[in-house]
C-alpha cells in the first residue's frame, strides 16, 4: 500500500486484519469478553485517530498491540485494584523452586483457565512472546518495559503456567506429583 | 517473529498448547461492525477531513444529524450494519425462530433506553387495545427486577409484531407476538419441542448471547427472547404461557 492511498483504505487493509489477534489477547489479559470488546473498540478508534502518524511499511500489528496495552493499563486502573507485582525473593522462592513438565491431554479451556491464574504482568509477556510470537525487543516496546524484564517475566510466567497446568492435570489424575517428577 | 533460541522441548510444547488454546477464541461477528461504525462516527473529527472547510461543515452536519437520530432512539449502528448483524445471528436458528429473534434484535437490542422505566400507564397505551391485557400477565411472570420499558406494535421485514420489551440493568427480555401467516406453525417446521407443560409444547433455540423460547396459540406465534441463561429463559416462558395462551385464544381479532 502506498503513502498516497486514502487513509480509510490503508486502515482497512493494514489494521483491520489484526482484529482477531487483538481481540483474543484483550480477552486473555482482561479475562472477560465484554470488557475485551469495549477495549478493542477503543483500540481501533484510537488507532484510526492517530493513523496519520503511523508510518507505512512499519509493523502495524505491533503498533496496534502497543495501543492495546496502553488502553488496558488505563482501564485496569479503573476496573481493578491489582496489587503491584511482587517480584521479590520470597515470591520466587515460594513459586518457582521447581519447573514441572507440561502435562498432555489438557483441553483448550483448561489451558486458558490456567493462564488466567498467573499474574497479569507475567501473562502479558507470555501472550506476546509465546502466543503472538513477538521478538523480545518488540514485546519490550509493546509493553513499555526493559528487555531484561521481558526475559525474566517470560521465564517465570512459563514456570507458573506449568505449575497451574500440573494442578489441573493432577485433579484429573493424569499427572505425576512434583516430587515424582523431580525424582524421575 | 520471535527468534527465541533458548526454548527447550518443554517450553516448545507449552508454546504449542498455548497457541492452540488462545487461537480458539473467536471475534464476535458484530464487533467488526461496531468498530467500523465508531470509526465512521469519528470521521468528522479526523484530521484528514478538515483540509477543506466545506468538508468540515458537511461532517459537522452529519454529526448533528447522527446525534439527533441517536437521541431519537433510531440508530445505534447504521441500518446496513444492523441488518448484517441480524442476518449473521439469525443464520444460526430455524426460520420460524428468526421471526421473533429478528424483531427482538431490531427493536430491543439496537435501541437506547431511557435511564428510568417510563410510567406503566404511559407505555400500556401504546399497545393496541386488544393486547393490553398481556401486560399484567407478562409482568407477573418475568424474573424479579425486570422493568417494562416499551410496549408497542412494530414492524420488521414487512411483518407486524406486538412487542413488550423489558430491561434489568444490562439484560434485555422481549415478549414478541406475531400473527401466524399461511399455516405457520412450529409443528409444520418439524421442530422438536424442548418440553411440554400443561399440554403446551415449548420450543427453544439460541444464537450467541440470545436465548429463544417459543410456543403457539391458535392464531399467534409467541416468543420470549433474552440474555438470560437458557433454562431461566425457558422457565419464564413456561410460567407465563398458560395464561397468555388462554388470553390470546379468547381475543376476538
Amino acid at each position: 500500500m502506498t503513502e498516497g492511498a486514502p487513509a480509510a483504505h490503508r486502515f482497512e487493509t493494514e489494521a483491520m486484519p489484526h482484529l482477531n489477534d487483538i481481540f483474543r489477547t484483550a480477552t486473555r489479559v482482561l479475562g472477560e469478553r465484554g470488557r475485551a470488546e469495549d477495549v478493542v473498540q477503543e483500540v481501533y478508534l484510537q488507532a484510526w485517530k492517530s493513523f496519520d502518524r503511523f508510518e507505512p511499511g512499519t509493523n502495524c500489528r505491533a503498533w496496534l498491540f502497543k495501543i492495546l496495552f496502553h488502553c488496558v493499563n488505563h482501564h485496569r486502573r479503573k476496573w481493578f485494584r491489582f496489587p503491584l507485582l511482587k517480584e521479590n525473593e520470597e515470591f520466587l522462592e515460594v513459586n518457582l523452586t521447581y519447573s514441572p513438565p507440561v502435562p498432555d491431554h489438557l483441553t483448550d479451556q483448561e489451558i486458558l483457565a490456567a493462564l488466567e491464574k498467573i499474574p497479569g504482568d507475567f501473562r502479558s509477556v507470555v501472550l506476546m512472546v509465546d502466543v503472538e510470537e513477538f521478538a523480545y525487543k518488540e514485546a519490550a516496546d509493546i509493553l513499555q518495559i526493559p528487555i531484561g524484564t521481558v526475559m525474566s517475566r517470560l521465564s517465570r510466567g512459563r514456570k507458573l503456567l506449568r505449575e497451574q497446568l500440573v494442578d489441573v492435570a493432577r485433579s484429573y489424575g493424569i499427572a505425576r506429583t512434583a516430587e515424582e517428577g523431580q525424582g524421575a | 517473529m520471535s527468534m527465541d533460541m533458548n526454548l527447550n522441548e518443554e517450553d516448545l510444547k507449552l508454546r504449542q498448547q498455548l497457541q492452540r488454546a488462545a487461537r480458539s477464541t473467536e471475534v464476535p461477528p458484530y464487533l467488526e461492525y461496531k468498530i467500523r461504525a465508531s470509526i465512521r462516527g469519528s470521521e468528522a473529527r479526523h484530521p484528514f477531513q478538515f483540509r477543506y472547510r466545506w468538508m468540515a461543515a458537511a461532517a459537522l452536519g452529519l454529526a448533528v444529524f447522527g446525534g439527533i437520530a441517536y437521541q431519537l432512539n433510531q440508530l445505534r449502528l447504521t441500518a446496513s450494519s444492523q441488518e448484517s448483524y441480524i442476518a449473521s445471528v439469525s443464520n444460526h436458528v430455524a426460520s420460524i425462530m428468526r421471526v421473533g429473534l429478528g424483531d427482538h434484535l431490531h427493536c430491543s437490542y439496537f435501541r437506547k433506553y431511557p435511564k428510568d422505566a417510563p410510567k406503566l400507564e404511559a407505555i400500556e397505551e401504546k399497545l393496541p387495545a386488544p393486547y393490553r391485557g398481556m401486560v399484567p400477565i407478562v409482568r407477573k411472570h418475568v424474573p424479579a427486577g425486570f422493568q417494562l420499558m416499551i410496549t408497542h406494535e412494530c414492524g420488521f421485514h414487512g411483518r407486524k409484531f406486538v412487542h413488550l420489551s423489558l430491561k434489568r440493568n444490562a439484560e434485555l427480555l422481549s415478549v414478541v407476538l406475531a400473527v401466524k401467516q399461511d399455516g405457520e406453525s412450529f409443528k409444520t417446521e418439524e421442530l422438536i419441542p424442548a418440553l411440554s407443560e400443561a399440554g403446551i409444547p415449548f420450543y427453544q433455540s439460541g444464537a450467541q448471547r440470545f436465548q429463544i423460547a417459543a410456543f403457539e396459540s391458535d392464531r399467534h406465534l409467541i416468543y420470549v427472547i433474552s440474555d438470560l441463561p437458557q433454562a431461566q429463559n425457558m422457565r419464564t416462558m413456561t410460567a407465563m404461557a398458560p395464561e397468555l395462551k388462554d388470553y390470546l385464544n379468547k381475543l376476538a381479532l
